[in-house]
């Protein structure tokens, strides 16, 4: 069976009382604060690999450029006679 | 002002708010810690104190009821787990634990029932509750920090008693 509650009871929030925040959550904050910073690459440190990245890239593209030769046949490259008839040689 | 001045101007603010929404010293600290990263990442932001004392007040609010819904979360996904795993013997997360340091220890099986009761009001009603009647602020304090008009809050304030006085009045026969 229930207890009756008394219309007052609402007024019960009246007596609560502030509280003092705990003296170790400033540490904890700070702490939190450097881990984030140290988990958060550095500028410095994301400029350098974007230009190996982009360093790579170029020389690669260079590379392929380079290589290309001119469309030559192997025979024509060697010097020799592309046909197989000896006969009329 | 530096982010310690925020800090000590502001943490007894936030722990006390923190602590109306979840009851529990813990969580409060939970949450003053989540606040006051928050703080630390956009302070550059703000230059009026007021306007950062009324943020932090906002911050505190959603990281409260983020916290809470949170909580509901896991204490769903602990009653499904028991579903499965009946005798894993694992915490299940149904236990409210009040731990309001703010509360004396007479009175604290009643302030109990009526935050039992506070929690299950809407988010806004709740918050408008919280901060008029345990909070003591101004109508017009409010109507800032719930980016509301002072009439939305007056309503808010009065059905929020309105409906917490129906649960706390016991069922007749």
């Amino acid at each position: 069976m229930k207890q009756p509650i008394p219309k007052t009871d609402m007024d019960l929030l009246d007596k609560i009382r502030p509280a003092d925040a705990p003296d170790f959550l400033l540490t904890r904050i700070m702490q939190r604060i450097e881990n984030s910073v140290i988990e958060k690459a550095s500028p410095r440190f994301l400029w350098t690999i974007g230009i190996s990245f982009a360093l790579i890239i170029a020389v690669n593209i260079i590379a392929v450029m380079n290589s290309r030769q001119p469309d030559t046949s192997i025979a024509e490259s060697m010097k020799l006679y592309p046909d197989n008839n000896l006969y009329n040689e | 002002m530096t982010f310690e001045e925020i800090y000590h101007t502001n943490k007894n603010t936030v722990y006390n708010l923190a602590l109306q929404y979840t009851q529990n010293a813990e969580d409060a600290s939970e949450i003053v810690q989540d606040v006051f990263l928050a703080v630390h990442k956009s302070q550059d932001n703000f230059r009026g104190e007021a306007q950062l004392t009324t943020w932090i007040y906002r911050i505190t609010i959603n990281k409260s009821l983020d916290f809470l819904k949170a909580k509901k979360r896991m204490k769903r996904f602990g009653f499904m787990t028991s579903l499965f795993y009946e005798k894993s013997g694992e915490i299940k997360y149904d236990q409210q634990h009040f731990n309001h340091p703010g509360v004396q220890l007479e009175d604290q099986e009643r302030i109990a029932r009526i935050f039992h009761f506070i929690n299950q009001l809407p988010d806004a009603q709740k918050t408008a509750l919280i901060l008029s009647k345990i909070e003591h602020k101004s109508q017009a304090e409010i109507a800032g920090i719930m980016n509301l008009s002072a009439k939305a809050v007056e309503s808010l304030v009065q059905r929020a008693k309105q409906n917490l006085a129906k649960k706390l009045i016991p069922d007749e026969g």
